[in-house]
């Protein structure tokens, strides 16, 4: 088993710039979704969780929006810290799908432009803001991004390569994401309802979150003590039939954390809202043996956060853990799924240490993580 | 002593398929056509191969020379295969051929190819291999990364082999240094090792 520490966070969404806001806002069943009406992102108005003037960034700034997010989400984790960037120690991790893609719209074709639409160069720059002294480390891998980024993290941190790791999801809403998901028929006419049997599709959302992670072990507060992926190996946009991949990286990360099900407090599902994910989902969790548990997403608060999904709602997670209840699965009325589940319903206290934390994505790729209160 | 080695590797470079399995070596004419050309000296008879865009092209041309000959499901069930891939222009050679199609109507059969790890996703489906799959972004081919990560996932025993390695797309020039690493006490293989992997890159990229 593992026993890598969380030492720190920092979720900068519409529902607010800290953890506590956006945690407080889930509990109060707030959602950062709304109908937008702006023509230059679609011809139609849509659902989606995005900044408005007021809470965003300046665009005089020689950082992009996306760049200016994760520098304040990171800076925002690190002040709680004695964490530096500049120690040779300290690994920078970067989440994204997307990055600054929304620059290859409307600029001209430059070799300029190829470099500044790079997550590579996304990264140094971020890193360069904090003097950082290590390479930093990019992991773009569709949906599992934010997840894939902290099992990384977690078996660095193991190996002794780096003693401390500081990683941060990130995407922005953009015309490109958003007609992509549009013309695969995919973003929902509502608020989405994960697992509900009317749900018809995902919000995008923007998000930036940060966790901080480290090797040095306090015995408090949370510990990240598994993870696994796995790949369907089926199709590269739609998910598997069956969900035994997903089930194999949940039993793989379960056997990692020396855990069985009793100790299961929830499972924070990746729950898009599409018919064929949440399908998916519940024979996943049904063929881990995990029908007993409750599963929620957070998607309906968030939106699709994309690169930066696995490391919002894996903070959410924890925190739910750290105070030990479980939260419901907002707008699942009626769950419509056929894999054995138990959607959570109602807020609801816990008693339980652990919770998992599920993602799969485009190119069938699954990932799943155990965090546990110390 | 068991230790993790490079088993074999194949590479793609100046219109070249380059692999220490000598039936798997091929030269193209030119760079518009290489893709198809390799195709058809691979032999592969995948017609999902024309659905792909050119990132995909490339990594499952040179997955299928790392491959060829050989059935990695008879040695390993399909979850203990893993991919570990890093690209420097990810996928940006279909992003602005999507950014082009939202001028008309944006088109879902490219927007589905607009992530970088979709190419290890179309390896992944054409062998068969369901383990863990990982993408990075790099400048260029990180030895150390490759190293330090994969070594960790054959550890841990999260994959017992992992096909590894670059594959890039970008300004019609194809790129590809595949390897499959795995536990052996075999001295005929190297070690897997960083300054080794770099030498063997290296001395691909020269020739």
């Amino acid at each position: 088993m593992s026993r890598i520490q969380v030492i720190a966070d920092n979720i900068i969404s519409p529902l607010g710039n800290t953890t506590a806001e956006n945690f407080d806002a889930v509990i109060a069943g707030q959602t950062a979704i709304t109908q937008i009406s702006n023509p230059k992102l679609s011809p139609n108005p849509f659902y989606a969780s995005m900044f408005t003037h007021a809470d965003n960034t300046s665009v005089e700034n020689q950082y992009t929006r996306l760049e200016q997010l994760c520098i304040r989400s990171i800076e925002n984790a690190l002040s709680a810290t004695n964490v530096s960037l500049n120690d040779k120690d300290t690994i920078f991790i970067l989440s994204s799908t997307k990055g600054n893609i929304e620059l290859i719209e409307n600029a001209p074709q430059s070799k300029e432009l190829f470099e500044k639409v790079s997550l590579t160069y996304t990264a140094k720059k971020i890193a360069k803001h904090f003097s950082a002294n290590s390479k930093p480390l990019v992991i773009s891998n569709a949906c599992i991004s934010g997840v894939m980024a902290l099992i990384t993290a977690q078996r660095f941190l193991e190996a002794g390569i780096y003693k401390h790791a500081v990683v941060t999801g990130v995407d922005v809403l953009s015309k490109f994401i958003l007609s992509g998901f549009q013309c695969l028929h995919a973003v929902s006419d509502n608020v989405c309802k994960p697992f509900d049997k009317t749900r018809n599709g995902i919000n995008l959302g923007e998000c930036a979150a940060t966790i901080v992670l480290s090797s040095a072990h306090t015995g408090k507060g949370i510990s990240l003590i598994g993870g696994a992926g796995s790949g369907d190996a089926n199709h590269i946009s739609g998910p598997s039939r069956t969900g035994l991949e997903l089930s194999r990286a949940v039993q793989s990360a379960m056997k990692q954390s020396c855990l069985n099900q009793q100790a299961l407090s929830f499972i924070s599902a990746h729950g898009t809202g599409t018919v064929y994910n949440d399908e998916m989902e519940s024979k996943a969790f049904e063929a881990a043996g995990l029908s007993e548990v409750p599963v929620h997403s957070l998607k309906p608060h968030f939106g699709h956060t994309l690169g930066a999904a696995g490391v919002v709602e894996s903070i959410i997670t924890y925190h739910s853990l750290l105070q030990g209840i479980i939260l419901p699965s907002m707008n699942c009325e009626t769950a419509g799924v056929s894999g054995n589940i138990l959607v959570s319903k109602k807020l609801t206290a816990s008693k339980a240490s652990a919770a998992l934390k599920t993602a799969s994505g485009f190119g069938g790729c699954n990932a799943a993580i155990v965090f546990s209160k110390n | 002593m068991k230790q993790v080695r490079v088993m074999r590797y194949a590479a793609i470079r100046n219109n070249q398929l380059i692999s220490d399995n000598p039936t798997m070596v091929f030269s193209g004419s030119n760079a518009d056509r290489f893709l198809e050309e390799a195709y058809g000296f691979l032999q592969l008879i995948y017609p999902k191969f024309y659905k792909m865009d050119s990132l995909c092209k490339t990594a499952l041309l040179a997955s299928g020379a790392l491959l060829a000959q050989t059935d990695l499901l008879k040695k390993y069930a399909p979850a203990e295969v893993g991919i570990t891939l890093s690209t420097r222009h990810s996928s940006l050679d279909t992003d602005l051929k999507y950014a082009e199609s939202m001028k008309t109507a944006s088109s879902p059969s490219l927007f589905v190819y607009t992530l970088p790890n979709v190419a290890a996703g179309e390896i992944s489906i054409r062998h068969g291999l369901q383990g863990e799959t990982c993408c990075f972004i790099e400048d260029f081919f990180n030895a150390k990364l490759h190293t330090d990560y994969v070594d960790q996932l054959l550890a841990l025993g999260a994959v017992k082999c992992c096909l590894s390695g670059w594959v890039d797309f970008f300004e019609n020039k194809a790129e590809a240094f595949f390897y499959l690493a795995e536990y052996s006490d075999s001295e005929n293989y190297p070690l897997h090792q960083s300054s080794i992997l770099d030498t063997k890159y290296q001395s691909i990229w020269k020739s």
